[in-house]
């Protein structure tokens, strides 16, 4: 886990300043998000100084910001462990992080003090592209290409001149296409359909193709480190898995092209790789669990239970969320009633959680035992109220929206057939209502895990039972 | 392919949502007695509650492409989603017995 001595590697410290402000944007994100679901009930609440949109594009950029800044800092952190040597090029990747979180920081003031532009070209370069999840100005694209180029650079090169494992190969090829993928958001172009048609090759191609691949990897890190699984066991299973992602995952972008004006053959590939998507996440449950099992009989203590804990959760969510949950409305047939209603939201709230923010949470506890150079992490009382009140909450959270979700397509689609007036009627309809109700409690719970989760990640080593102290006072002797 | 779109009466969205749910349901049983026998956290009898929510997960996914009116290629394909269902899980767990059965006590763990 360490370099000599017991330190860490500046890696490891660069990966502990992404990993502290990947939890502060977590924070944003709830609190926008909070805003949000109390505008849904109460429209007037905040109109004119952030409305519904402005904290609508906060809440899932900071999502999708933060899980970055996580994805970057978990890398940084198993890479000089992996690869047996210190990062290169550790001071440009720390220039790098200043310049990202410098560049981050304007682009939030802007989304919140200028929101909207005149519509121009100057509103593209300097305050927002319009792209929902990647809304960031031009100049702050540019500007996160090179620092991803830098990051790139220190992956490459760290491990060309180092240990090549398994897992840092899948990582490499992983991070160059998830790289790449960006470039397909960033070009203007001013019909709606082309528009979307290249959107969606950062967003779907990202969150169902080069995340979940990267998940994998990064869950095969972890569970080596926490159950000290088979190295073997674990990259075999990887390259499976991978092969699995990428031959649904990227086929799946179909579903995405039903009903924007591309041509009708993608509603059969759509409706048939989308069906194959929930197949891999079986696998990654079904792996996971499977090696807990072999692992626990052999006298083995779980090195970090709160990682673990949320790499299980991760499993399950990833199932549940963007398996199940997108299987419910991926065949034309359902999406044509359900697209663009809470259905989605569903689907996107359980999906995001429990594929991605679970076990960047796991990554950041892996960082926390690092720091503190333990060789044991015990789950605190803590860390135990934040991982169950977060995963509750967002479960339930799922099915208040599910249970919206249900009501708005019934009444505006079935009954109403998609018209202006079908969608008001919905947004009035009581069991609508309610479930958005549900959501904005659940949201509340959520917030509360959080809250639990921020104290448990700052005082978690100084709360751990005398023989944790002792393992890694006798090992560090030793 | 020839391809329309069927509009679905509005009397058949209850079944089609409730028919939902079960499909939900009997997939995460399938899974999760599977799973949980392979583990052997529960008796060996319990895959026989496995293979019958399977059996269940596709009389349910049948009857909502009836519901939901899908040209028969769609039809192929969610059946065809149900055999890779029903194979997929023990293809993994044969891989992982294999893969730990190879390298088992093979090599020092980092």
């Amino acid at each position: 886990m360490q370099g000599n001595n017991g330190q860490l590697y500046e890696g490891q410290k660069l990966a502990l300043k992404y990993f502290t402000v990947a939890i502060v944007l977590f924070g944003a994100q709830l609190l926008f998000g909070l805003i949000a679901a109390i505008q849904f009930l109460y429209p007037g609440f905040l109109f004119n100084t952030l409305d519904f949109s402005i904290a609508r594009i906060v809440h899932i950029n900071a999502l999708v910001v933060w899980l970055l800044y996580a994805m970057i800092g978990a890398v940084y952190w198993l890479l000089p462990d992996e690869a047996g040597r210190e990062v290169v090029g550790v001071k440009l990747g720390n220039l790098a992080f200043y310049v990202l979180t410098a560049a981050v920081a304007v682009v939030v003031l802007v989304y919140l003090f200028i929101q909207v532009g005149p519509g121009n070209e100057m509103t593209t370069w300097l305050i927002t592209e319009g792209r929902e999840y990647i809304e960031a100005p031009r100049w702050a694209d540019i500007g996160i290409v090179v620092v991803v180029l830098i990051f790139l650079y220190n992956v490459y090169a760290t491990v060309m001149s180092g240990k090549k494992t398994g897992i840092l190969a899948v990582l490499m090829a992983d991070l160059i296409a998830l790289a790449g993928l960006y470039l397909a958001g960033m070009f203007y172009t001013d019909n709606i359909s082309v528009d979307q048609f290249w959107w969606w090759w950062v967003v779907h191609l990202w969150v169902e193709a080069t995340w979940e691949v990267y998940v994998a990897a990064v869950g095969g890190y972890i569970l080596i480190k926490t159950l000290n699984a088979n190295r073997k066991v674990v990259e075999m299973w990887l390259w499976i898995e991978v092969a699995m992602m990428f031959g649904s995952g990227i086929l799946g972008l179909g579903h995405h092209y039903f009903w924007i004006g591309t041509p009708e053959y993608w509603w059969e590939i759509g409706a048939l790789f989308s069906a194959l998507e929930p197949v891999p996440l079986v696998g990654l449950f079904v792996h996971v669990l499977y090696d807990w099992g072999k692992e626990r009989g052999k006298g083995n203590t779980i090195k970090n239970v709160p990682a673990f804990a949320w790499l299980t959760v991760e499993t399950f969510g990833n199932f549940l969320g963007a398996g199940v949950w997108g299987f419910m409305h991926t065949l034309p047939q359902i999406n044509l009633y359900t697209h663009g209603t809470q259905w989605p939201a569903a689907h996107g709230h359980l999906a995001f959680f429990g594929a991605y923010v679970a076990i960047m949470i796991a990554a950041i506890y892996l960082g926390v035992q690092g720091k503190a150079g333990l060789k044991e992490l015990k789950m605190t009382k803590a860390g135990w109220w934040a991982i169950t009140l977060i995963t509750v909450g967002v479960l339930l959270m799922t099915v208040s929206l599910t249970l919206s979700a249900y009501v708005q397509t019934m009444v505006e689609r079935g009954m109403y057939g998609g018209t202006w007036e079908g969608y008001f009627v919905a947004q009035a309809n009581q069991w609508f209502v309610q479930g958005l109700g549900w959501r904005l409690a659940t949201g509340l719970m959520v917030i509360a895990g959080y809250v639990f989760l921020v104290y448990d990640l700052l005082t978690c080593t100084k709360k751990q039972p005398a023989e944790v102290y002792e393992a890694s006072g006798a090992a560090a002797a030793a | 392919m020839e391809y329309y779109m069927h509009d679905i009466p509005s009397q058949d969205f209850l079944p089609i949502f409730v028919i939902s749910a079960w499909v939900i349901l009997f997939g995460m049983m399938y899974a999760g007695f599977f799973t949980l026998v392979k583990l052997r956290l529960v008796k060996k009898y319990f895959i026989v509650l496995a293979y019958l929510s399977w059996g269940a997960l596709v009389a349910c996914i049948y009857y909502l492409g009836e519901l939901l009116r899908v040209e028969p290629y769609t039809q192929k394909v969610l059946i065809g989603a149900m055999v890779g269902y029903l194979v997929f899980p023990h293809i993994v767990y044969f891989l992982l017995e294999k893969v730990h059965n190879r390298f088992e006590h093979s090599e020092v763990t980092s």
